[in-house]
């Protein structure tokens, strides 16, 4: 799981104490991804526009055949033609919705797991909108796992700051997660319980 | 598991990759969110072992997510340090020369030496 796709499922957590709605918007047409977006954007302002208080989670995905599917996840009731209408005006062909429970707030999050096409680097493949409710960033999410309590470890002993030399940082972590593993090491720590501060560098490059 | 039984195995299609087992480590792994204190966790089990699947012999891991287990301390891994296994992969991937895989719910398979495999099974008359 990515953080990303992590961050959906909170954010869909603290939208789907509410009831939930699940839209599809298609074109009838396949367009270049770019046009989507562009009449995404348009469409997303005339909705919020109809309903200054809606709320909810956008996901792209694209399809294998069908160009790129916008679904979003809303908290509120709107009338489905009149959403068809907006739908038509900013040049969309098939909307379709329907009522989801709360359990099911997190589905949308398959949609993150598959591969990220070429053309959709750098995009953002979900986002929050609606004004009233917080949806959780990408930032606001820890990964907790050996290797980052590890990397939590090294970024302490060797005072790492900002982001340069990164792949020297990995390979550390990475020889020292290894370590650890095959010395049965406490999480953190060298030999015998030390912080790694009590050795040399060149002392983890060699096997114990 | 005999050396023959992976081979066909292997002709079949199947990514299989067999290394000596270094270690093993079981965590809790996951994402917390910072802000409301939420977290999202499963269990982890990393197995480090020593193969030469890039050529050389090196330390790779595998990985392997335990559905229906909430508490790493309740992980059972009854493998031993030092001996050949076979891990049955779903996956891989090769990122600046570190080789990590995934398996899923068929754990790693200790592989028997010739003689291991020739020796009867208790109760059973040996194979002529």
């Amino acid at each position: 799981m990515t953080k990303s796709k992590a961050a959906f499922l909170f954010a869909s957590k603290t939208l789907g104490q509410q009831g939930l709605f699940l839209w599809t918007f298609t074109f009838k047409d396949l367009l270049a991804v770019k046009e989507t977006r562009k009449r995404w954007n348009y469409l997303l302002t005339l909705l919020l526009r109809a309903w200054p208080n809606l709320q909810g989670l956008r996901v792209f995905e694209l399809h294998q055949e069908h160009g790129l599917h916008v679904h979003l996840l809303t908290n509120q009731f709107i009338d489905v033609n009149r959403a068809r209408d907006l739908a038509e005006q900013a040049g969309w062909g098939r909307v379709h919705v329907t009522r989801i429970p709360k359990e099911h707030a997190g589905y949308l999050a398959k949609y993150l797991s598959k591969e990220r096409p070429e053309c959709l680097k750098r995009w953002r493949l979900w986002a929050g909108f609606g004004a009233g409710w917080e949806w959780t960033r990408v930032k606001d999410v820890i990964r907790e796992t050996l290797f980052s309590r590890i990397y939590r470890a090294c970024k302490e002993w060797k005072q790492w700051q900002g982001r340069d030399r990164f792949f020297e940082r990995m390979d550390l972590t990475r020889q020292m997660m290894l370590l650890t593993i095959e010395n049965g090491w406490q999480i953190g720590c060298g030999p015998n319980g030390l912080p790694y501060s009590s050795f040399e560098e060149e002392d983890f490059w060699f096997d114990f | 598991m005999t050396e023959a039984e992976i081979t066909k195995e292997v002709m079949r299609g199947r990514l299989v990759v067999v290394g000596e087992l270094r270690g093993t480590h079981a965590e809790s792994a996951g994402y917390v969110n910072r802000r409301t204190g939420e977290a999202i966790t499963y269990v982890r089990v990393i197995y480090l072992i020593e193969c030469a699947c890039r050529g050389m012999l090196d330390r790779a891991v595998v990985t392997q997510k335990w559905i229906d287990v909430e508490d790493p301390e309740l992980v059972n891994l009854p493998y031993e340090k030092g001996k050949l296994y076979a891990f049955f992969l779903e996956g891989f991937r090769l990122e600046r020369g570190v080789f990590t895989g995934w398996i899923g719910d068929r754990g790693p398979e200790p592989i028997k030496t010739d003689e291991e495999a020739a020796v009867a099974p208790e109760g059973a008359t040996a194979a002529p």
